[in-house]
């Protein structure tokens, strides 16, 4: 069987003809019930009009033409003449080689995006914020910080004459370094031994850092380090990345099936502090500067020894992973480039810091 | 040969669009959309909505034809990277936002947010106005397209001073603004070279608004009220709040309650007003839609997603029992799987059941609750050769409007 019946739309008006329809040549041949043709499609430019759905009634298309066929019965005489019923360049139908190709370039796009143009757009963003401004947002990150832990009963330590010896070493580091911001340091009473730098020259200590100390030269040196993000206005950077980096996967993921959910944790995962970059170039110019005051630095990487025998899990994230570079190539950089051997605090003076939260 | 591909119909003065979908399918293919949207982080929602889109409009048939949509993937891919470059320095000025505000540059921070929230609110109703247009220019039936004149400025232009006014008189003038806009958007759909018409006004709906809005100010009023008195009295709102009367809480609670059905109810009689309004030539339109079916669906999803939800939480709880609160890691670690299996329901499980109950419930009942008579006037309509556009709807990707 060759020929056929259905009905027709010609694409300039919404009216239905009742048609017999032919196969003539390499063409089929569409004419009215009075045997007037209203339309030759040559069989390779039949498609189906809806690419997905191909159940009777079946509906054609010439292709790129408004014109429509819709075919009475299931069509099978005149769909099997027809070589190209679904366009062979459509997405579906793409080799896996193609796939692969696409994927690795958005992949390798996104993540220049996020490791190249993101951090780099961010520190042009944070040297347009004028240090008046970081130091003002400083103040209130503190005071955010310091009431977090005040909701977990841990308050700041006030010891005049303990903040009077860290105030002298920290100054002569911040002028070495040549520090836009003044820096304030607080001592909040908690059993945790670590210490951050926030925007603005605000730098917090916890306590558990003073216990964990061997000697007040170890702390003389994390403090050059946290200094040392403060002057390269690391804190900022890294919060104007995070906005960032949140607000471009916020629009990339959508908002479709918990995309919001998804963002927050994307985000989170793809920047969760300084980079490695960062770390590096921190204990560096904390080096230097204590260099340049003849204050030796050794004590800082000693001290990085022992906090890494003390957390035996960091060995457990492969070093490239992990944002933070090893402990111990940190600690073997360091000592190659220290050179100073004054002490920053007399055996007395390190006694009254150390006792400044009991 | 089937019936309904015959066009014997056609002497019929009235019609019912036929919604021809079935359930399982339409459940199957968000399925299948939502785990692929999920594994792609995003990216495949733009070839979801076109697949969608597909199915919904293949069936809903009129006059024995169904709907055609022609719009690709790729095009929504398209607009989406447009918009990209327009929305990313406005999500990152919204990050500034969250860092300067606390900074105590107060003023620098109030002006930034009311300039964001300013900049979101134009390019909602503009994003909105080229949704509408890309969908219309994708959209044919019996090969004729349909189509959105107008300007998406005259539509803000409009859609601004309706909200301001709106504000003005504390929400009253809403059905108005809703009726006012969506006549511009109809008046400037057409179907080939005829453009829709409409008419009706806001007033049709006031009733059903009051019904949403008078419950809130009363309870509202109240609670001022004796907030005012208690404060007075006492001098101490916390200490009333602790000896409030009972009455307090019985008219907040049973406003709050009654919000979700009043609102409903309005947005029915909405639908009905805004389909009952529309004209095309000598065709008038009718719209049936039940409230208490809209609602009977509502209660069925909201069931369903109950109960797939609470043995999940059930196990959490009891998989957690013992565990401090604060413990997060050790919640993590002995909750692992109801965690997992909570993360999955609400990422796949609940959009599923809603979109298979009620927005399926949605499309047919919005189709085959409406009629159309002297249908005949859209088959006198002829095609019209005009510039479509070429990409479609980032705004309204990145804004998260249109719902599908």
């Amino acid at each position: 069987m060759t020929t056929g019946t259905g009905y027709f739309n010609d694409g300039r008006s919404a009216r239905r003809f009742r048609v017999r329809v032919d196969i003539d040549g390499a063409d089929v041949r569409i004419a009215g019930e009075d045997g007037r043709v209203l339309a030759r499609w040559p069989l390779a430019d039949v498609r189906y009009a809806d690419p997905a759905h191909h159940e009777a009634p079946v509906r054609l298309v010439a292709a790129g033409s408004d014109e429509r066929l819709t075919l009475d019965g299931d069509g099978a005489w005149l769909l099997t003449r027809c070589p190209d019923l679904v366009p062979r360049r459509r997405v579906g139908g793409k080799s896996l080689r193609t796939w692969i190709v696409a994927g690795a370039l958005a992949a390798l796009s996104m993540t220049g995006v996020f490791l190249v143009l993101i951090p780099s757009a961010a520190r042009w963003a944070v040297s347009m914020v004028p240090p008046a401004a970081e130091a003002a947002l400083g103040v209130t990150t503190r005071d955010q910080f310091v009431g977090f832990f005040a909701r977990l009963g841990a308050g700041v330590c006030v010891a005049p004459a303990a903040e009077k010896l860290l105030a002298r070493t920290v100054d002569e580091l911040a002028a070495v370094m040549e520090s836009p911001f003044k820096i304030q340091v607080s001592v909040i009473r908690f059993p945790i031994a670590n210490a951050l730098a926030l925007p603005g020259g605000q730098v917090v200590v916890l306590s558990g850092l003073l216990d964990k100390a061997e000697n007040g030269d170890e702390i003389a040196g994390v403090l050059a380090h946290e200094i040392a993000h403060v002057v390269r206005r690391d804190p900022l950077h890294v919060a104007v990345k995070r906005a960032g980096a949140a607000a471009l996967i916020g629009l990339v993921v959508g908002d479709v099936t918990g995309g919001f959910l998804l963002s927050g944790l994307a985000s989170a995962a793809i920047e969760g502090g300084y980079s490695r970059d960062a770390e590096r170039a921190a204990d560096l110019l904390a080096v230097a500067a204590m260099n340049a005051l003849g204050l030796t630095a050794r004590p800082l990487a000693d001290f990085l020894d022992a906090r890494s025998k003390a957390s035996p899990v960091e060995g457990v994230v492969p070093e490239f992973l992990s944002t933070h570079p090893s402990s111990e190539r940190r600690a073997d950089e360091i000592r190659a480039a220290a050179q100073g051997s004054r002490r920053a605090f007399s055996p007395y003076e390190w006694q009254t810091i150390r006792t400044m939260c009991r | 040969m089937e019936s309904e591909t015959a066009p014997a119909a056609t002497t019929s003065p009235e019609f019912t669009p036929e919604f021809t979908a079935r359930r399982g399918a339409f459940a199957s293919l968000l399925l299948t959309n939502g785990l692929l949207t999920l594994l792609t982080l995003g990216i495949y929602r733009f070839w979801a909505r076109t697949r969608l889109r597909r199915f919904l409009w293949r069936h809903v048939r009129f006059m024995g034809d169904p709907l055609e949509y022609t719009g690709t993937a790729g095009e929504l891919f398209l607009g989406f990277l447009i918009v990209l470059a327009v929305m990313f320095p406005l999500g990152a000025l919204y990050g500034a936002i969250d860092v300067l505000a606390p900074s105590g540059v107060r003023a620098v921070g109030v002006t930034l947010e009311l300039a964001y929230y300013a900049a979101i609110f134009v390019l909602l109703q503009i994003g909105f106005y080229r949704m509408w247009r890309y969908r219309m220019s994708r959209t044919l039936w019996r090969g004729v397209r349909f189509g959105l004149d107008g300007s998406s400025w005259q539509y803000l232009k409009l859609a601004t001073g309706w909200t301001i006014l709106t504000l003005c008189t504390l929400g009253l003038a809403y059905p108005w603004m809703k009726v006012d806009l969506w006549r511009y958007q109809v008046q400037h759909t057409r179907f080939g070279d005829t453009a829709f018409d409409f008419s009706g006004s806001g007033r049709a709906l006031l009733p059903a608004w009051l019904g949403v809005i008078v419950p809130v100010a009363i309870v509202g009023g109240l609670m001022i009220h004796i907030g005012q008195t208690a404060a007075a009295a006492l001098g101490d709102v916390q200490a009333f709040i602790n000896n409030a009367p009972v009455l307090f809480y019985v008219a907040a609670g049973v406003s709050i309650l009654m919000l979700p059905f009043t609102f409903l109810h309005y947005r029915v009689r909405q639908v009905r007003v805004c389909v009952a309004g529309m004209r095309f030539g000598p065709a008038r339109f009718h719209s049936a839609l039940s409230y208490w079916r809209v609602l009977a669906s509502c209660a069925v999803t909201f069931g369903l997603v109950v109960a797939a939800m609470t043995p999940a939480v059930m196990w959490l709880e009891i998989a957690s029992a013992g565990v401090p609160v604060d413990n997060v890691a050790g919640i993590l670690s002995s909750a692992a799987v109801p965690i997992a299996l909570l993360f999955l329901l609400t990422l796949l499980g609940v959009p599923l059941i809603v979109g298979a109950v009620f927005g399926f419930d949605m499309a047919r009942q919005l189709v085959t609750s409406t009629t159309v008579d002297d249908a005949q006037a859209f088959e006198a309509a002829t095609q019209r050769v005009s510039d479509a556009p070429r990409f479609g709807e980032g705004l309204a990707d990145a804004l998260d409007i249109g719902g599908f």
